[in-house]
Formats: C-alpha cells, sequence, structure tokens
C-alpha cells in the first residue's frame, strides 16, 4: 500500500493530477461497490444477487448517484487545488518577506528606485489625464464636443484659423445635420468692480446654447436664456464662476439677483457654474454672460457682416459622427450660405478638432512636450526595473547555493520561479505605497510651478491618479518578477552545487551586462533630451526681443467712455487729454525714468493694418501677417529700448500739423526695398487716399505675441498723425526695480481718475513669461528625470563592477600573486564600467538621432543633433561611469592575494 | 435507525481514528460496531468524504486494498482530529441531556 502523506504531497504538488475528478469520482463510486459485492459473495451470495443488494444500497438510482459523486468529487478538487495554492502563495510571501529583510538596504535601495520610477508616472499621468485624456470638467461625453476651423488658401500657404464671425455660428447653427447642437464663445481680460477695489478677471461671453452643448447644469439658478442674449435685452446677465461665488458671497443664495459691475457696466447675477466647470478650455473663467452684451466694443451689424469674425464655435457631434463628417457638412453649408465676395473664403475647408487645440488647429506646446514626458516618464521606470532586476539577479547569484539545495531537496523550477516572482510583486507592492508620497510631490510641483494657468479642481492624489499608479507598480512588478524568474528557472543545478558558483554563470553576467548597458543608453538620451531644453530655454532667454522686456512696465488704461458711442473728433481730444493728463502724472513720480504712450504693443495689444508703397499694385505678404501698427507717442523708443538702426526717432515737432513720418522694422526695410535704403522712401498707411509718410527711421525688429513668430511686423506712426481707437498703453520705464514701482504707479494713476478700473501693471516679461511654459516644463522634468535616471543607471554601473570584483576575487588574488599591480587591476575595473557607458552612450546617441526629429518642432532655435549637447552629455555619462567604478576598483586594488586564494 | 443530524461526520472521523479505511471499510465498520442498528446510504457516506476532505477534516489517497484492489483511502488530518474532539463532546453532552429529558418523562 502506497500513501503519501498530505502534507508532503502538497508541497510536491502531486495533487490529483493527470486524471480528471470525474474519472476519480466515478472510480472511487465503482470500486466501493465491487467492494460490497466481494463482501456479501464472500457471505455466500451469488453474484448476481450481490450486485442487486450492493445497488441497492446505494441510497437511489445508479446514475443519479454517479453524476451527485462526479459533482462532489469535482468540487472537492478545485477547492483543494485552490487550497493549495493559496498556501503555497502564503509561503512564498513568508518566505519572500525573510529574505528581504535580509539585507535591508538593498532592498531599502530598490523600494525607492522603484518608487521614484512609480511615482514620477503616477504624477505625469495625472498630468496628461488633466490636460489630454479627461476633457473640460462638469462637460457631458466631452469628446463629441469639438472646435471648428477653417482653412483658407491664403497667399503665403493654407492658413487655419479658430476664429469666426457670428454668420457662421448662425448659418451652422440653422444649417448642420451632423451636429447635435452648435455654440459660439470667446474669453477676454475683464475686470470686477470700480476704483481701488477692482480685480482682474476672466470674462467668458457665450451664447445661450453653449451650456447645453455642453451638458452643463448651475449649481444655483439658471443659465441664461436666448431673450437675454439679445442686443436689445433690458438688462445684462451674468452666470459666475463656483470659485468667484465662494469669494464673494460665501457660497450663499443672496449672489442671485445680486448687481456686479463688470468692465463699468452693471450685471445681475442669475446663476453659478457647476464647481470645475471652465467652459471648453482648461484655465478658469469667472464669469460667464450672453454673448451679444459686448459693450460698447460691438460693432454695427456684427451678426449679419462676414468681416466680423472676433468668435469661437463649438459643435455637439451627433452619435456615430465622425469629425471628418461633421467638417464636410459644415464646409457644405459654408459655401451655400457665404454671401461674402472673397473667393479663398467662400472656398474655405471647415474642419473639427479637439477642444485643446490652438487657434491655428494645431496641438499646444504643453500637451505635446506633457506626450514626451509621459514616454520619458516610463523610461525612467524602465531604467529602474534594469537596474532592479539587476539587484535581484545579483543576489539570486549569491543565493545560488541555497537555491540549489532547496531544488536539489525537490522544490520544483517553477516553485523557485514562483518564488523569485512573488520577490518582484513584494517589492512593487511595497514601492508603490511609497511612490504615492512621490506622486504627490511630483505632481503638485509640476501643478504649483509649470501648470498655473490650468484649474486644478481635483486633488493631486485622486482616484484615476491611484488607478494609474497601481497598474505601472503592477507592470513594474512584472517586469521585474519575471527576468529573475526566468533566469532561475534555466539554472544547471549540479553546476551550481559543485563549483560553488565562484564565477556566477556566463549568462547571468551577459544579461546583467546588457540590462546596465540598456539603463547606460535610455539615460543618455533622457539626458540628451533635457540638454536639449535647457539649450532651448537658453536659446529663449537670450532671444533678442527688440524691446526691454525686462525693465519695462506695461499700463493698459482705459479712458473714460465718451458720452455718446460714436467715435468722434470730440472724443478723440477729450481722450488725448484724458491720456496726457495720466502720463504726466506717470512721469512725475519718482523712480520713473522715462514714460511714454503706445496704440499697440509687443505681447500686448496689436493692430495690423495694411500700407502701400506708392507705384506698386500690391506688397509680397510677409510670412506671418499683416503690418502691424504701432501709434506711438513721444519718447516712445528711448522707453521702449527698441533701438532705431536707422535715421531718427519720433520727436515732439512730429505732430498733427507737421509733416507725415514713419518708422519701420528692420524687416519691412529690408524685405519692400531689398538692396534700397528704406530711409526718405514714402508709404501710406491705412487708404490710398491718405497722404505719404516718409521714412524717418529703421527700429529693430520687434514680436507681436509670440516668441515661437517671426518677428519684425511692425511700423510705427507719431501717435498726433494717426486716428485710431486702439487701447492705449503706457510703458514706463523705472529707474530702479519694475516691482517696486507697481503699487506707487496704481496709486498715482487712481489719483487722476478714482473711478478708473483695475490696472494691470506688469512688465512685459510678466506677459511673455507663461509662453515659455511648454519649454520650462520640458527643461525641468527631462533635467529632473535625466538626472535620476543617470544616477540610477550609475548605481547599475556601481553593481555591476562591484559584482565582478566580488565574484572575482579568487581570479584578482591569483593575478595579483603572479605579479598584476593593484593600478592595473583598478585600472580595468574602472576601463569595464567606463567602456560599459561608452556602448551605452553610442546606443543612445543613434536612438537619439533617431527619435530626435519627432521632438525637433518642440525645441526653440535648437536642432535635435546639437552636437554641444551631445558632448556634454557624452563626458557626463563617461564621468559618472568613472566615478561609479572608483570605489569597486579601490577595492579589487586591495586584495590580498593571499586571503583571496585562501576564501576558498 | 437513520442518522441524527450532523452525526455522521463525527462518526465517521470516529472510524478512521482507528487507522486509514476505505469507504467500504468505514461502513462495515459503522454497522458492526453499532450492532446493524445504524444505516448510512453509500452516496451520503461518500459525499460526506467529498465534503470533510474539502474542509481539511480527511485526506485521501488511492490505494490497494487487502485484496488486491484499488480503493481511495481515507486518513484523519489534525484538523479532522481536533474537530472529532469538539464534536463528540458536544454530542454526549446533547445525548445526556436527552437522556436526563427521557428518564425524567420515563418517572
Amino acid at each position: 500500500m502506497t500513501r503519501i502523506r498530505s502534507g508532503v504531497r502538497r508541497l510536491l504538488r502531486l495533487t490529483l493530477r493527470g486524471r480528471s475528478a470525474e474519472d476519480d469520482g466515478d472510480a472511487e463510486l465503482r470500486a466501493h461497490i465491487d467492494a460490497r459485492i466481494e463482501h456479501l459473495v464472500a457471505r455466500g451470495m451469488s453474484s448476481d444477487e450481490a450486485r442487486l443488494e450492493a445497488e441497492s444500497r446505494l441510497g437511489g438510482p445508479i446514475e443519479d448517484i454517479r453524476s451527485a459523486m462526479r459533482q462532489s468529487a469535482r468540487r472537492r478538487t478545485n477547492r483543494l487545488h485552490l487550497n493549495a495554492q493559496l498556501a503555497d502563495a502564503a509561503t512564498d510571501l513568508r518566505y519572500t518577506w525573510r529574505s528581504l529583510w535580509r539585507d535591508p538596504f538593498v532592498t531599502a535601495f530598490i523600494v525607492v528606485i522603484l518608487a521614484l520610477g512609480i511615482g514620477a508616472n503616477g504624477a505625469m499621468f495625472g498630468v496628461v489625464d488633466k490636460l489630454l485624456l479627461q476633457g473640460p470638467e462638469q462637460v457631458r461625453e466631452p469628446e463629441r464636443v469639438m472646435r471648428l476651423y477653417s482653412t483658407v488658401r491664403g497667399r503665403s500657404g493654407p492658413e487655419t484659423t479658430a476664429i469666426f464671425g457670428y454668420v457662421t455660428y448662425s448659418l451652422l447653427a440653422r444649417g448642420a445635420r451632423t451636429l447635435d447642437g452648435v455654440a459660439a464663445y470667446q474669453v477676454n481680460d475683464g475686470y470686477l468692480g470700480r476704483g481701488a477695489e477692482s480685480q482682474p478677471i476672466v470674462m467668458g461671453r457665450a451664447t445661450t446654447s453653449f451650456f447645453h452643448v455642453l451638458g452643463t447644469r448651475p449649481a444655483l439658478g439658471r443659465f441664461f436664456t436666448a431673450a437675454e442674449d439679445d442686443p436689445s435685452a433690458p438688462e445684462r446677465v451674468a452666470v459666475i464662476d463656483y470659485g468667484l461665488w465662494q469669494r464673494m458671497f460665501g457660497g450663499e443664495d443672496r449672489a442671485l439677483g445680486a448687481t456686479i459691475l463688470l468692465r463699468d457696466e452693471p450685471y445681475i447675477v442669475i446663476g453659478v457654474a457647476p464647481r470645475g466647470f471652465t467652459g471648453v478650455g482648461l484655465s478658469r473663467v469667472d464669469v460667464w454672460t450672453p454673448l451679444s452684451h459686448m459693450g460698447s466694443g460691438m460693432d454695427p451689424g456684427w451678426q449679419t457682416a462676414w468681416w466680423w469674425t472676433s468668435i469661437r464655435v463649438i459643435g455637439r457631434l451627433k452619435p456615430g459622427v465622425t469629425a471628418a463628417l461633421a467638417g464636410e457638412d459644415a464646409t457644405a453649408v459654408h459655401a451655400n450660405g457665404y454671401t461674402g465676395d472673397d473667393r479663398a473664403l467662400r472656398e474655405a475647408r471647415q474642419t473639427f478638432a479637439p477642444l485643446t487645440y490652438t487657434d491655428e488647429g494645431r496641438e499646444p506646446g504643453t500637451i505635446s512636450v506633457a506626450r514626451w514626458l509621459m514616454a520619458v516618464s516610463a523610461i525612467v521606470l524602465l531604467i529602474a526595473c534594469a537596474n532592479v532586476v539587476n539587484l535581484l539577479l545579483a543576489r539570486s547569484s549569491r543565493r545560488h547555493r541555497e537555491i540549489a539545495i532547496r531544488q536539489a531537496l525537490g522544490a520544483g523550477r517553477g516553485r523557485l520561479a514562483r518564488l523569485l516572482f512573488a520577490e518582484g510583486m513584494l517589492l512593487a507592492a511595497t514601492a508603490f505605497g511609497a511612490s504615492l508620497a512621490v506622486a504627490y510631490v511630483l505632481g503638485g510641483l509640476l501643478r504649483a510651478t509649470l501648470l498655473t494657468d490650468v484649474a486644478w479642481t481635483s486633488p493631486t492624489l485622486d482616484a484615476r491618479v491611484l488607478a494609474a499608479s497601481a497598474a505601472i507598480a503592477l507592470a513594474a512588478g512584472l517586469l521585474v518578477g519575471v527576468f529573475p524568474a526566468l533566469q532561475s528557472s534555466r539554472g544547471d543545478l549540479g553546476a551550481s552545487l559543485n563549483a560553488a558558483a565562484r564565477i556566477g554563470g556566463g549568462k547571468r553576467s551577459r544579461l546583467r551586462a546588457g540590462l546596465t548597458l540598456a539603463q547606460a543608453a535610455l539615460s543618455v538620451v533622457l539626458l540628451l533630451g533635457a540638454g536639449l531644453f535647457v539649450r532651448s530655454v537658453r536659446e529663449l532667454d537670450a532671444l533678442p526681443l527688440g524691446i526691454d522686456a525686462d525693465r519695462i512696465l506695461a499700463v493698459p488704461v482705459n479712458p473714460p467712455r465718451p458720452p455718446s458711442e460714436g467715435r468722434t473728433g470730440a472724443w478723440q481730444g477729450s481722450r488725448a487729454e484724458f491720456l496726457a493728463r495720466m502720463l504726466e502724472r506717470v512721469r512725475r513720480e519718482p523712480g520713473v525714468e522715462r514714460a511714454a504712450i503706445s496704440i499697440g504693443v509687443p505681447f500686448g495689444s496689436f493692430y495690423g493694418v495694411a500700407f502701400f508703397i506708392p507705384g506698386r499694385d500690391s506688397l509680397p505678404p510677409l510670412p506671418g501677417g499683416s503690418p502691424r501698427i504701432h501709434g506711438v507717442g513721444e519718447d516712445y523708443f528711448a522707453t521702449a529700448g527698441t533701438p532705431i538702426l536707422r535715421g531718427r526717432a519720433f520727436t515732439v515737432s512730429d505732430h498733427s500739423g507737421s509733416e507725415r513720418v514713419v518708422v519701420v522694422s528692420e524687416r519691412i526695410a529690408r524685405s519692400y526695398w531689398p538692396g534700397e535704403d528704406a530711409l526718405e522712401k514714402c508709404i501710406i498707411v491705412w487708404k490710398k487716399t491718405e497722404p505719404c509718410a516718409r521714412v524717418v527711421g529703421i527700429a529693430a525688429n520687434t514680436f507681436t505675441r509670440e516668441v515661437s513668430e517671426q518677428p519684425g511686423l511692425q511700423y510705427y506712426v507719431p501717435l498726433e498723425q494717426v486716428q485710431f481707437g486702439g487701447r492705449p498703453t503706457i510703458l514706463v520705464r523705472p529707474t530702479g526695480d519694475p516691482a517696486l514701482l507697481v503699487a506707487p504707479l496704481r496709486r498715482a494713476l487712481l489719483e487722476v481718475d478714482p473711478t478708473m478700473a483695475y490696472l494691470d501693471i506688469r512688465t512685459l516679461r510678466e506677459r511673455i513669461d507663461p509662453q515659455l511654459g511648454p519649454w520650462r516644463l520640458g527643461m525641468t522634468v527631462f533635467t529632473l528625470f535625466g538626472v535620476l535616471a543617470a544616477l540610477v543607471a550609475a548605481a547599475g554601473l556601481y553593481g555591476l563592477a562591484a559584482y565582478l570584483v566580488t565574484t572575482r576575487t579568487h581570479e584578482i588574488g591569483v593575478r595579483m600573486a603572479l605579479g598584476a599591480t593593484s593600478a592595473r587591476v583598478g585600472r580595468e575595473v574602472v576601463s569595464l564600467s567606463v567602456t560599459m557607458a561608452a556602448i551605452g552612450i553610442a546606443l543612445g546617441l543613434i536612438a537619439a538621432l533617431v527619435t530626435g526629429r519627432f521632438l525637433e518642432p518642440l525645441l526653440f532655435h535648437t536642432s535635435a543633433r546639437d552636437p554641444v549637447v551631445m558632448i556634454a552629455v557624452g563626458v557626463a555619462m563617461l564621468a559618472l561611469a568613472c566615478v561609479a567604478a572608483l570605489v569597486p576598483a579601490l577595492r579589487a586594488a586591495r586584495i590580498a592575494p593571499a586571503m583571496a586564494l585562501r576564501s576558498d | 435507525m437513520a442518522l441524527l443530524k450532523g452525526t455522521l461526520d463525527v462518526l465517521v472521523l470516529k472510524a478512521l481514528s482507528w487507522g486509514p479505511m476505505h469507504g467500504f471499510e468505514i461502513i462495515s465498520w459503522l454497522e458492526e460496531r453499532s450492532g446493524g442498528r445504524l444505516e448510512v446510504s453509500d452516496a451520503a457516506l461518500l459525499q460526506a468524504l467529498h465534503r470533510m476532505e474539502e474542509q481539511d477534516f480527511v485526506a485521501a489517497e488511492w490505494g490497494i486494498t487487502g485484496n488486491d484492489r484499488r480503493a481511495r483511502y481515507y486518513s484523519m488530518t489534525r484538523k479532522g482530529r481536533a474537530h472529532l474532539r469538539a464534536e463528540s463532546a458536544a454530542l454526549t453532552d446533547h445525548l445526556g441531556a436527552l437522556n436526563a429529558v427521557l428518564d425524567a418523562l420515563r418517572r
């Protein structure tokens, strides 16, 4: 009778294998019946009688009993199998836990680098999720809401825009068959209240359909009706942001019906938008008002004119409708409905694109960079995993004998593989816990410093980030568990036991070397990325702006509204007087070196006004748009710091009665009078009936809106010689720190007019800075992750060198006994590490050259193959490799031959 | 005589406390010890054995009988022994209580 104790059987995993539970049940029943028959026959019964008797004793028809037996046998088998597995898993975990505790430093190191890797990914996921995946908050099915774009064949190539007229909106609202609703909106800076108490806010204006298209419900009150969205509506109404409701009204119902001053006009609050609602963007909007109430800036006929373009249009696609189909529909609606006389506009192609896209129909820089950073953080995690696998392999080779003994005692290879796998999972689970702290800190940092214009409402660690982190940790655990497990199931038992693993297996060290190489190569890629972004930001900082952006304070002012809304000479007169009073007061303020008025300011407001050159039919277009006119007051160029390259600046003698003069940018001068001197030439501003203006100066190129544009579209006319109603700005050049002058300036100007609305006094640099966000984001995170990766890779190189010194102590001892010097042995260890790094650098450079062209569009005036960056990264990596190998090299050099030989 | 509910497990464990047995041996042992008064259907016993194996009261192995036949041998586990101790004490107690009551009625 062969019987094996169940505990032993379970340990060796022999559980009922080979035969199905059903067969087992059948066999048992048969054996039972046979045993009874045998018993009865032995008592003298005939075999037929005995069979009948045995079956009757079963307690039911034999078929029923058989199926009941099968069922209970199956259930038992499943249960026992599960129990065995659970017991095994518990044993594995206990064992793993104990073995991890045996070297707490290695374990802590592993947990820390895994936590950094997982945390970095969690934080980046949080960012990408908000920017890209989730869509704006409080919007039902945001993926179906898309923005309308129109592409026309311009003179210098196709031009795409998201800015439309009201006509386009109303045509589409009436004619589109593929849309479940169309809405139009615009978002502008505004101000709330009056005088010293006023504050800057962001104002959204939208059609009534806006909230319906987005599927948003108010937190309190209601949204506006179609009757209220009418220029002739008796009352102006507003829906306020949840945050503003909390700040201004303490979240109380009394907000409804309250009157607030928006841009000096009274509005009645009728509702509160739900928490987190930002319209279709990601930045905060404080107040929503009907589109029709655009104040005095509204031109007559704006609802029907084709020349009036100022709003963005969104539509909700019907279920099953693709963006392409909706685009075709919109194009057809436009072609049928267009009544203007511009052929290019009639043939415009309309498309729908995601809400996140820029007005030019491109993915915004921040999102593109965030995508890259997601990939980068994945690479950091890969490097971390490679390092952990290396460490685990190193340890498992130290444990070789122990494992071999376990194998010899009958633990299957599968079981051992599972042990190593459990080790990986346990480490990943611990690291997951620690990674939450990393994700919290890193995510908070990204939000607070680099993505400040996004209205974050959810906590840094929301459910989605937690779930993503857990998934990432699981993947990391699988990765670090699988490699050692595969390795262990391949090992050669006999060899390990015999040779006591003095030289730790060729295959294994080749895998380790490969992993170290991969780490070095990947961290080179990240460091290259970091270098390229650092280079971009330096290029941006060194960019000649043509204006002293760091020093100049820009003060946009709003002259008091004239009694009648028309633009009469009288109004211009009083406006000029008002501005003159303001300017005079500013110049009197201590700490002000110079001040000047300008309509149209770089990185502020701009006005595209074409000009003509007598004797030429048409001027070739300049890439980037129409020329921008700047109406500038006396002392403008000295105040702004815009160098006059040739000729002269305007003086007090260039007034409304004197000869018309103009200053053009260097680019305009060179484009329109190539090979000639532009000075003394004549241009005609605005209309051909205007008198000729003589070019008296050529100014350095400057910018209109974005640092990434091609600068130099500006020309300047004396403020007194031009009549246009743009918003004036006072530029102030302080003698000292601009920041110290902000509050005194505000007080001084309120003295002139106590009812004046909020004065947004900032340096031009502060207006430019938000544009640098994508590059700064790229630089910061690439550098952070690149340095992290490089350090981890250095730890990997150190680990490899240390491992080789440990496993070859014997060999080194022999060689030193035979006359090798310490220096030579040490050098060999260092050169091994450096060689690894060099190969890693080569691989990394190749990878960077291949992927570089995808990164290039995100860089600023920097080639993805920048040799300086490549050399710097290469040198840094080699230096790191030297440092990493130093300690093991010293240890190798200090090996005493006698000790090494005896140690066996 | 039909079995009281829940007593089959205890009886089976009691049988197995004498050593590993296969199903028919257990039934024969029960009949013998009860003087033929306990009737257990074969199906009920075999299914009870499966259930007790699930609960880790017994463990089973295929073995060879004295007559050179294959049979599934059951043996009691440590957990089964503890269960037997606890349940037989409870059962004895219960029967004692029943006895006391029935004796009182007879008077």
